[in-house]
């Protein structure tokens, strides 16, 4: 799953390290779901929301494969 | 250093201090066995309990490793540390999985002793060491 969360952090001029200790978790985990390597549980993806003041879909871009014709 | 002795969360310096202490019994009792089992003649159960003793802080190990999965609330660092026991519990099974099949077949010896407890570790230490330099990829910092 595709993220804004690299560009949000970047508008508010947020460290990976200063965002991780908003959501509680480690820098590790922010730098894993900004690469898209890592998808956040739901609970993750609303703290993520709320400390953007975003939805949850104005933050991650679900991505739906094209169907094989 | 996380691939070795666990993750930088408040859970993973617990895990940390507990596994320093299950090392430092485990190298006490193994030492204080050797030594009655040499100045002693122990026979029959005492023989076999006195054995044994050095095996309870190995396995307290993976007990300490099963409370850090059920303490870390850093959901990425559980699945990354649930991902590494996969790992070793898939080179050990295969390890002996071979060996069984070799002896079977080939009429080849047994393993040495402690091999399936090194394989289980080295491989846990290789898989962390293995993620935490993806994990580190790609930062900005």
């Amino acid at each position: 799953m595709n993220n804004r969360l690299k560009a949000l952090r970047a508008e508010r001029g947020w460290s990976q390290q200063l965002l991780a200790d908003k959501l509680d978790v480690s820098r590790q985990s922010v730098n894993a779901i900004e690469t898209a390597r890592y998808d956040p549980s739901l609970p993750l993806a609303f703290k993520i929301s709320r400390v953007f003041g975003k939805t949850i879909e104005e933050i991650f871009i679900d991505v739906v494969p094209k169907k094989a014709k | 250093m996380g691939w070795w002795m666990g993750r930088s969360s408040r859970a993973g310096k617990r895990y940390r201090r507990r596994v320093l202490t299950a090392i430092t019994l485990y190298v006490a009792v193994l030492f204080s066995c050797l030594k009655l089992v040499k100045a002693v003649p122990l026979h029959g159960i005492a023989l076999y309990a006195a054995a044994a003793l050095p095996a309870i802080p190995v396995v307290a190990v993976l007990v300490i490793l099963a409370r850090y999965l059920q303490e870390e609330s850093d959901e990425y660092l559980r699945m990354l540390t649930a991902r590494s026991l996969l790992f070793a519990a898939g080179a050990l099974l295969a390890t002996t999985v071979v060996n069984d099949f070799l002896r079977v077949i080939a009429h080849a010896g047994a393993l040495m002793p402690f091999v399936g407890f090194i394989v289980f570790f080295v491989s846990f230490g290789i898989a962390n060491i293995v993620q935490d330099m993806v994990s580190s990829r790609d930062s900005d910092e």
